[in-house]
């Protein structure tokens, strides 16, 4: 059986091993004439233009095409420009205009292509920001989309490389703090401000925020340091907490600085027990309205139903039959073998037969490790105390996980990153 | 004294080659990418996968660093729907090439995707030169009154050097 379990597992990791070893295109950006930033910034007034090129390249080994499209930028939900690729560009990106559209490159081959930037007449001043954008046309593949699969996912991928016009004017360093309110999931309890940069200047704002509780007893004070703030945008800002809160009433004390310059404000929130209930415990259902309805969803579910029970069928058969054998092993050789066998890097409920290798743990997960532990022999099943969080020195929060088969207990920041962490961990006392 | 001269007429044919900051992204993860399913049997689950991507910050006085974002459309089948993807962390590998330098990076983890872009990793100034290979790790979450079905989801991934 373990035999079996192992090459399944095994031509799961050689399948996209060997696509990651074929032929595909890799386009690059080279804005030409802005070796230092790697990006434009053109001083320019209301009503000019400036011309210029990126130089697009094909670093891989096959042929590909390239589309080439321009965006607007704004602010991201955590702060640091992010470009609006699934928007039509109404600000800088429409702005630029570039001589072609599409590329076809050999590997090794490049293209110079032009474009114009031309800032309205009547723009104000201050310092906008745009992109020029490359994706990739990729294929999907073929042999993929025939496997079971409860979720797809389609990727996309892009470079960007900005254009920032600096229209000339006297500068505005200004900022709306708004409403606060509570947020999280999964264990992460936040609460969200709502910051606006009202001003006309790219800014990297640091900041804090003091939570009262409904008697004025401070609670617990987070300091945070923004990436860029985009001028006119907005966002609602999440800052994670190192107490968790209880239900009830709360202010937030906000703080914040750039340029010399300090802002501050002070918004009631409050947290219901339903926010806890969501934070710590589980997520809520969805369901899509029911316009979104397509044909499609009718034949999905029967077969999704059926390839479930099957699933479910033959996990309960083998469950039962591991458990048979289980219980005419004395306890004794059930640990010599657990001790001697090789450390599993799968949870539970990632080793069914539809595993994909893309699971394998990441990298970030070897921190986490026990330097004391030795490897332990068992498929584990997690059991996640999101109740009990722990915010680590990297910034990451953590929760026990104690595994119900054999009582493996570590401190992983999700089911994958304990599993990772078995390879390496042994087990402590069973709870 | 003509030797001197091919040298310096092939520089001045080639846009942009002299020691032009280049910056490429590729995404080695093939799509689509059947993420693991579970079985449904009651309780809240969850289940990962990873994504490989490159980033190229190549070429001369590249100082800016750079960002790579995401975005995501919510699990969907039909009417039904999924909570909306998590990246749980994203790691770097030792940087490689000539004078390269790992990122720094302050972007913090867990982040939920939504169809509006948000970075997911960052290369602080005068960092990440090289090349830089990340894995990002994806969270599904299945609720416990999760319907089976195939959902299927467009993970947009952007990688972007500027202010």
């Amino acid at each position: 059986m373990r035999r079996l379990a192992t090459i399944v597992l095994l031509a799961f990791a050689i399948a996209p091993a060997a696509h990651a070893a074929g032929k595909s295109p890799v386009f690059g950006l080279r804005a030409v004439g802005s070796n230092a930033r790697g990006y434009f910034v053109y001083p320019l007034a209301a009503g000019g233009s400036r011309s210029g090129a990126v130089i697009v390249s094909n670093a891989g080994t096959a042929t590909g095409t390239v589309k080439l499209f321009t965006v607007d930028a704004t602010t991201g939900d955590t702060t640091g420009t992010v470009y609006e690729t699934d928007k039509k560009p109404s600000r800088v990106g429409s702005w630029v205009k570039l001589s072609a559209r599409s590329l076809t490159l050999a590997p090794g081959a490049h293209k110079r292509v032009s474009f114009t930037l031309r800032v309205p007449r009547g723009q104000k001043p201050g310092q906008w920001v745009g992109g020029i954008v490359a994706e990739t046309l990729r294929r999907t593949a073929g042999s993929k989309s025939k496997r079971k699969a409860s979720v797809q996912i389609r990727i996309r991928d892009l470079t960007i490389v900005a254009v920032q016009a600096n229209v000339p004017g006297p500068q505005v360093v200004a900022f709306e703090i708004g409403g606060a309110t509570s947020g999280g999931k999964r264990g992460f309890q936040q609460v969200v401000v709502h910051f606006a940069n009202t001003g006309n200047v790219l800014l990297k704002p640091a900041g804090s925020v003091t939570i009262f509780d409904a008697g004025g007893k401070r609670v617990e004070t987070i300091p945070f340091t923004m990436d860029t703030f985009l001028p006119k945008t907005a966002i609602d800002y999440p800052i994670l907490l190192k107490k968790a809160l209880a239900a009830g009433d709360y202010s937030a004390a906000v703080t914040l600085s750039a340029n010399r310059r300090t802002f501050s404000a002070r918004p009631p929130f409050s947290v219901s027990k339903e926010n806890v209930a969501q934070v710590f415990t589980s997520a809520s259902p969805t369901q899509a309205p029911p316009a979104a309805s397509t044909a499609g969803a009718s034949s999905s579910t029967p077969w999704g139903l059926i390839a479930a029970v099957a699933v479910l069928a033959v996990t309960l058969v083998l469950l039962g039959l591991f458990q048979l054998r289980r219980r005419r092993k004395s306890p004794p050789q059930r640990l010599r073998e657990a001790l001697q066998a090789a450390p599993p890097v799968l949870g539970a409920d990632e080793a069914e037969p539809e595993l994909e290798p893309e699971a394998a743990p990441s990298p970030a997960a070897q921190p986490d490790a026990q330097p004391d532990a030795q490897p332990v022999s068992c498929e584990h099943y997690w059991e996640v105390a999101y109740d009990r969080p722990q915010l680590g020195d990297d910034g990451v929060w953590r929760f026990p996980h104690t595994c119900r088969i054999c009582g493996l207990h570590v401190l992983a920041s999700d089911v994958a990153n304990a599993s990772a962490q078995t390879g390496q961990a042994r087990p402590v006392a069973s709870p | 004294m003509k030797w001197l001269l091919v040298p310096l007429a092939a520089l001045a044919l080639v846009p942009g080659a002299s020691a032009a900051a280049k910056f490429t992204f590729s995404i080695d993860t093939p799509s689509p990418v059947a993420a693991p399913g579970v079985t449904l049997n009651g309780v809240d689950q969850t289940s990962s996968f990873t994504m490989q991507y490159t980033v190229g910050y190549t070429g001369g006085g590249n100082t800016a660093g750079w960002n790579v974002q995401a975005a995501a459309t919510v699990p969907t089948s039909g009417t039904k729907t999924l909570p909306a993807l998590q990246v749980t962390g994203v790691s770097a590998a030792p940087c490689t090439g000539g004078g390269c330098s790992d990122p720094a990076n302050s972007v913090a983890t867990p982040v939920t995707l939504s169809g509006s872009p948000v970075r997911i990793f960052n290369a602080a100034v005068n960092t990440g030169q090289g090349t830089i290979v990340l894995t990002a790790t994806y969270l599904l979450t299945f609720p416990a009154n999760a319907l089976a079905a195939t959902y299927s989801s467009t993970v947009t991934v952007t990688a972007s050097t500027g202010p």
